[in-house]
């Protein structure tokens, strides 16, 4: 599969995700994890362990009706900004003005510190530092 | 309601016995009491029983007594009763699957109270966490919606869940307001350390409230150390320490801020790190 067709079901109208807290978590919201529910070709897509998707997902933060969408994919991947995506739902207007302005960029540098030691976690269904 | 006259102590703390009872019935002296009184005893009367949601609140005063002076142009006429309020969906669809949880709950107007706020912002309980969309053994909430996993056997854990996701839920726009003015840097309100004790202190807010309710549950389910087990869950300790005066509610806040991360990316940061470093980021260091 192409990388453009995977990345096909990467769009703010369709994306649905659960939050949830850890196991374990001692916080009602500050430790929250997203779980990408909706529709199921993003489900797949988020559950491939496939660290170069993590890349590929990067550019579509600065398209509008799509870069949501990412966010909850590259979060879900990685446990990273989980409390800034759990509270928006719906069409995230809020998110796309606010802290989602700067989300290309802080994933940029996130990915660039991380990426060498990231490891797919199949119990978690995300990557975690090695 | 405290008053003057003492009356609402001879009221039973759970509200239930007292509940429709005179002055006479309950041991007062009948045609020793003034219009105020009168007034008081009717509130009395009209209060919600303690199984309702609306338990310790205050009724309206509709009426008098009948010793009460009467209204100008004609006798008073004691208002019905309002009917007891319903348990909302977000409430009756959670005992349908967890038989017995609405009695627990009931014990603790706090909860009530949460339940009615979330049900009021729209929250709703979509059913067994595992068979839901997220389809996994953890509480989890989709948009507006919570769900509970039915591996929870034990009815105080799968209350615990559910108080978690409602609490959570409640408060979400507060959160969303807190990320909105992190994102704006230095030309919004907050510097990177009040963003970081404002989430924090939502998140201690969350764990008191958790914790009054437990105190509450409690009571009514007796009290026994056998509770003692779910007290980390409710964050009883947390709760105790700040109604006793030991710690303040920044105390607490300032032992959240303080803890570190174990593992993870963010292994080794306090929390308080972590937050002044999202503030950061998400405003783009503006």
């Amino acid at each position: 599969m192409k990388t453009t067709d995977r990345l096909a079901p990467v769009r703010n109208a369709g994306i649905q995700f659960a939050s949830m807290r850890p196991p374990g978590s001692r916080f009602a919201a500050i430790e929250r994890r997203v779980q990408v529910v909706a529709p199921p070709e993003a489900v797949q897509l988020a559950e491939t362990g496939d660290v170069a998707l993590l890349d590929e997902l990067v550019p579509l933060l600065a398209i509008r009706d799509r870069a949501f969408a990412a966010e909850v994919l590259l979060s879900a991947m990685t446990g990273v900004e989980a409390d800034l995506v759990a509270d928006y739902t719906g069409v995230p207007d809020a998110w796309l003005d606010g802290v989602g302005a700067t989300a290309r960029e802080r994933w940029t540098a996130w990915l660039d510190q991380h990426r060498a030691q990231l490891v797919w976690d199949a119990p978690s269904r995300s990557f975690v530092l090695r | 309601m405290t008053t003057p006259m003492g009356i609402d102590r001879e009221r039973p703390r759970d509200g239930s016995a007292g509940a429709g009872k005179t002055d006479a019935a309950s041991g007062g002296t009948p045609g020793k009491r003034t219009l105020t009184e009168g007034i008081i005893v009717q509130r009395d009367v009209q209060r919600a029983p303690a199984s309702s949601p609306d338990a310790g609140s205050d009724a309206a005063v509709t009426g008098g007594t009948a010793d009460a002076a009467p209204a100008a142009g004609g006798a008073v006429q004691r208002a019905p009763a309002p009917a007891k309020d319903p348990d909302p969906a977000l409430l009756t669809d959670f005992e349908a699957k967890f038989k017995g949880v609405a009695a627990e709950l009931h014990n603790s107007p706090a909860s009530l109270k949460l339940i009615k706020e979330a049900a009021a912002a729209g929250v709703k309980f979509g059913g067994y966490a595992e068979d839901g969309p997220g389809k996994n053994a953890w509480a989890y909430t989709i948009g507006d919606t919570i769900y509970v996993p039915k591996a929870r056997t034990d009815l105080t854990l799968a209350i615990s869940d559910y108080l978690f996701e409602l609490n959570n839920a409640v408060r979400k726009p507060q959160f969303d307001k807190i990320h909105e003015e992190g994102a704006k840097g230095s030309a919004g309100k907050l510097t990177a350390e009040q963003y970081a004790t404002q989430k924090v202190v939502l998140e201690v807010e969350g764990m008191l409230r958790l914790g009054e309710i437990w105190v509450e549950m409690r009571k009514g389910m007796g009290d026994g150390p056998e509770l003692d087990k779910y007290d980390g869950e409710f964050y009883r300790a947390e709760y105790k320490a700040y109604k006793d005066g030991t710690k303040t509610k920044d105390d607490l806040v300032q032992s959240v801020l303080g803890r570190k991360y174990t593992s993870g990316a963010n292994a080794g940061k306090t929390v308080k790190q972590y937050y002044m470093d999202q503030y950061k980021q998400i405003s783009g260091g503006k």
